[in-house]
C-alpha cells in the first residue's frame, strides 16, 4: 500500500516526504521536484475534457511522457486518449461514482488501466468484495473532505453577479437554509467549474490495514499544514502496523469533524414501490 | 430523419407521446432504472407498449441506467433477455457491464446514458469500441462543441432538447446521497440542488437575507437551437421527464414535432409561436442551458418557487359519437358547464364552447370535480379519441 497526498500546502512537502510514497500534482512543473524526493508524481487531469481541448491534452501528456509520472483521470475520454498514446498502464482512472461493482470494475481493469478509483458511495464491505473478486489495484480516499458535486457552471461567480457583490473564491462553504441545520459544505470554484465537498472528513485510520488497496489517498484541503503532517504520520504508522489504538487516541486529540461516510451504511435504493 | 424521443412514465403516456408525434419513447422497467418514483413498467406493460409503438412505426428504449452496487448485479442478463423478448428496441445504460451484455447477448441497440457525461469524441470512441450504438451526450456541451464532436465520430448521437437539467455532471452528483442518504445514482435523487443555501466566507454569511445561494438550473428548452441541431445531423432529440404529466408530454412533444416538421418543409415560423404552444404545459422556467454558450445568470434558477403550475388541462376524450354528437371525457382537472375549451389533438386544435355537463346517468352536473370522473357533453365539433381538452 502506498500513501498518496494532494497538497494545498505545498511547502510541507519536504516535511511529509519521508512518510508518503507519492503526490498528486496539478502542475507539470512540480514533477521534477517530486521525482527528486524519490516519490511518485501523479499528474492530476481530473477535469472533464471538451472537444477543442483534446489536442491540448495530447500535447501536455506527450510533454511529460518521458518522466516517471502517473496520470490521474476521471474522464474515460482521457483514458481513451492515453491508451492511444501508449500510456494506459500509467493511468489511474477514477470516475468517482461509477465503479461500484466487480463486473464494471473488471471491464475497466481489462482496458489496461494501472489502477482504478473505487466509488466512495459504497460500503467498505462492497469495496472489499470488488477487490477480492477482481484483484485490481485500487485508488481510494482514506482521509479528507470527499467530493460530492462537480459542475461545469461557475456557480459562485454567477451568484456574485446576481447579487452584484464581489465574492472572493477562497474559504467558501454553503449551508442548507431550512432542512439540514448548521452543516457547512466546502465549495470551490476555478476555471473548470464548481466543486462541493462533504461537510465531514473521512478518516479510515482504524480500517486501513484491512482494506486492500494500492494507493491510499489523503487530501489536505481545509486542513492546516501542522494537522495534516500529524495525519500523514498517523497513517504512515498504521500501515507500518504500529499499535492502532494509540494512533486513534492521537487522532481524537486533533478534534477533527470526522464521519464514516458510506463505509458502514448503504444508501437508500428507492425501488419501484414509489 | 431525426428521432424525436419522448419520456413515458406509464402506458397511457407512452401512447399519447407516440400519437402526438414522438418517433420513440424511453421508459423505465421495474429493475435497473433511475427515476424510481416514475411509475415504471412491468414486462407485460412493456410488451403492450412495444406492440403499440411498433404499429405506429415508433421505437421503445428502456432505461437500465442505475449505477449498480454489488447487490444489484444478479440476474441482469436474464432481465435484458426478457426485455428483448418483449420487443424493446434499445437499452439505455451507464454501466459498462450492461452495455456489453446488450451488445454481446442481444439484438437490441446499446445506448450510452447521459449519466456517463460524455463530453468529447474520445469518450465516444471508448464506447464505440465497446460496441455501443449510440451516445447520449452530456448536457454541458455547447452547440459548437456538439458540432465538433459530430465531425469526429460516426457514432449515433442523442442530444437533450427539453426538460430538467442536472446542474452537476450527470452521474457524478452525490449531493442527495450525502445529504439525505438517498442515492441519486440508484434512482433516489432528493433534488438537493434545488434547495436554498446560505453562502459563507469563513464564518461570515455573505448572501443577503432571504436571497439564497442556489445551485439549481432552469429547465432546458432548445427551441432556438433546433435548426442548428438538425443541420448538424444529430440522430435523436430527447425530451426529459418520465415523471411529467400526460398533458405536459403531449404539449411538449407536439410542439417539437411541429417545429421539426416546419423546418423540414421550409416553413419555420417565429420561435415565439412554438414557445406559446409550449407555454400551455406546466413548464418550470426554461433556458437554453449550455447550448448557446456558457450559462449566465439567466440560465440559473435563483427563485426556487418560480415553477409554473398549470391546472388548465381538464380532460381527455375517450369517445365521440358522431351521430349523437356526444363526447365522453375522462376528467383530469375541475371544469364547469358553459366553458370555452381548447381541443388539442395530435393533428388538430380548435376552440369549442360547451353547455351542460352530464354524468353517466345523464344527470346534469354543476361541475366535473372528481379526478378521472367520466363525464359527457354535446359538441358539434368532431372530437377524436385521445384529444386533450384544456381551458381556453
Amino acid at each position: 500500500m502506498k500513501l498518496i497526498c494532494k497538497l494545498n500546502h505545498w511547502d510541507s512537502l519536504n516535511d511529509i516526504a519521508p512518510y508518503i510514497h507519492g503526490v498528486l500534482l496539478e502542475d507539470t512543473k512540480q514533477i521534477e521536484q517530486v521525482e527528486a524526493l524519490e516519490l511518485i508524481p501523479i499528474l492530476m487531469l481530473d477535469q472533464m475534457m471538451f472537444p477543442k481541448e483534446v489536442e491540448d491534452y495530447e500535447t501536455l501528456i506527450s510533454k511529460v511522457a518521458h518522466t516517471s509520472c502517473l496520470f490521474y483521470i476521471t474522464d474515460i475520454g482521457l483514458g481513451h486518449l492515453l491508451k492511444k498514446l501508449g500510456l494506459i498502464e500509467r493511468t489511474i482512472f477514477d470516475p468517482k461514482t461509477m465503479i461500484t461493482n466487480h463486473l464494471d470494475a473488471q471491464i475497466y481493469a481489462s482496458y489496461g488501466f494501472h489502477a482504478l478509483g473505487i466509488s466512495n458511495e459504497i460500503t467498505l464491505k462492497d469495496y472489499k468484495a470488488i477487490l477480492e473478486k477482481t484483484g485490481l489495484k485500487a485508488f481510494y480516499q482514506v482521509f479528507g473532505y470527499r467530493l460530492m458535486f462537480t459542475s461545469r457552471r461557475r456557480l459562485v461567480s454567477l451568484y456574485s453577479e446576481k447579487i452584484q457583490k464581489s465574492i472572493s473564491l477562497a474559504n467558501l462553504s454553503i449551508e442548507e437554509a431550512t432542512r439540514l441545520g448548521e452543516e457547512r459544505y466546502p465549495i470551490c470554484e476555478n476555471q473548470y467549474g464548481t466543486k462541493i465537498y462533504r461537510n465531514h472528513l473521512i478518516c479510515l485510520l482504524k480500517e486501513i490495514l484491512n482494506l486492500p488497496m494500492e494507493y491510499a489517498f489523503l487530501d489536505d484541503m481545509g486542513i492546516s499544514s501542522n494537522v495534516f503532517k500529524e495525519i500523514v504520520f498517523l497513517f504512515h504508522s498504521a500501515i507500518e502496523q504500529k499499535d492502532v489504538s494509540s494512533l486513534l487516541e492521537r487522532l481524537n486529540r486533533l478534534g477533527l469533524p470526522l464521519s464514516d461516510g458510506f463505509s458502514y451504511k448503504d444508501s437508500v435504493y428507492m425501488k419501484e414501490e414509489f | 430523419m431525426v428521432e424525436l424521443l419522448a419520456p413515458a412514465g406509464d402506458l397511457e403516456k407512452l401512447k399519447i407521446a407516440i400519437l402526438y408525434g414522438a418517433n420513440a419513447v424511453f421508459i423505465g422497467g421495474l429493475k435497473f432504472s433511475l427515476r424510481s418514483r416514475a411509475s415504471n413498467f412491468t414486462i407485460e406493460d412493456i410488451k403492450e407498449g412495444c406492440s403499440f409503438a411498433h404499429k405506429h412505426n415508433a421505437k421503445v428504449h428502456v432505461t437500465c441506467n442505475i449505477v449498480m452496487h454489488e447487490i444489484d448485479t444478479e440476474e441482469i442478463l436474464e432481465y435484458l433477455k426478457e426485455l428483448e423478448r418483449a420487443g424493446v428496441d434499445a437499452i439505455i445504460a451507464s454501466s459498462v457491464t450492461i452495455l456489453k451484455l446488450v451488445v454481446e447477448h442481444t439484438k437490441m441497440a446499446a445506448h450510452v446514458s447521459t449519466q456517463t457525461s460524455c463530453t468529447n469524441q474520445e469518450a465516444i470512441a471508448y464506447y464505440q469500441e465497446l460496441g455501443a450504438d449510440r451516445v447520449v451526450l452530456a448536457r454541458e456541451l455547447t452547440l459548437e462543441e456538439i458540432a465538433d464532436i459530430k465531425k469526429k465520430t460516426d457514432m449515433e448521437l442523442e442530444v437533450f432538447i427539453h426538460g430538467g437539467m442536472c446542474v452537476s455532471y450527470s452521474g457524478r452528483c452525490m449531493l442527495s446521497n450525502n445529504m439525505t442518504n438517498r442515492d441519486a445514482n440508484r434512482g433516489g435523487c432528493a433534488h438537493s440542488c434545488r434547495w436554498c443555501y446560505n453562502l459563507y466566507q469563513g464564518d461570515e454569511k455573505i448572501n443577503p437575507e432571504e436571497d439564497y445561494f442556489a445551485v439549481s438550473s432552469k429547465d432546458l428548452c432548445a427551441i432556438e437551437a433546433i435548426p442548428r441541431l438538425l443541420e448538424l445531423g444529430i440522430d435523436s432529440f430527447k425530451i426529459e421527464g418520465r415523471m411529467k404529466s400526460l398533458h405536459y408530454i403531449a404539449t411538449i412533444v407536439k410542439t417539437y414535432r411541429t417545429l421539426i416538421d416546419d423546418i423540414s418543409m421550409g416553413k419555420l415560423q417565429d420561435f415565439n409561436i412554438y414557445k406559446e404552444m409550449m407555454s400551455k404545459a406546466e413548464n418550470r422556467l426554461t433556458s437554453t442551458g449550455f447550448l448557446l454558450g456558457q450559462p449566465t445568470i439567466e440560465e440559473q434558477l435563483y427563485d426556487l418557487d418560480m415553477s409554473i403550475p398549470n391546472k388548465d388541462f381538464v380532460g381527455i376524450v375517450l369517445n365521440y359519437d358522431t351521430k349523437t354528437k356526444m363526447a365522453t371525457i375522462e376528467q383530469r382537472n375541475h371544469f364547469v358547464p358553459n366553458s370555452s375549451l381548447e381541443v388539442f389533438g395530435p393533428n388538430h386544435t380548435a376552440i369549442i364552447a360547451i353547455n351542460e355537463i352530464y354524468d353517466k346517468d345523464h344527470i346534469s352536473l354543476d361541475a366535473a370535480r372528481h379526478p378521472r370522473q367520466i363525464v359527457y357533453f354535446y359538441t358539434d365539433y368532431p372530437l377524436e379519441k385521445d384529444d386533450l381538452l384544456r381551458l381556453n
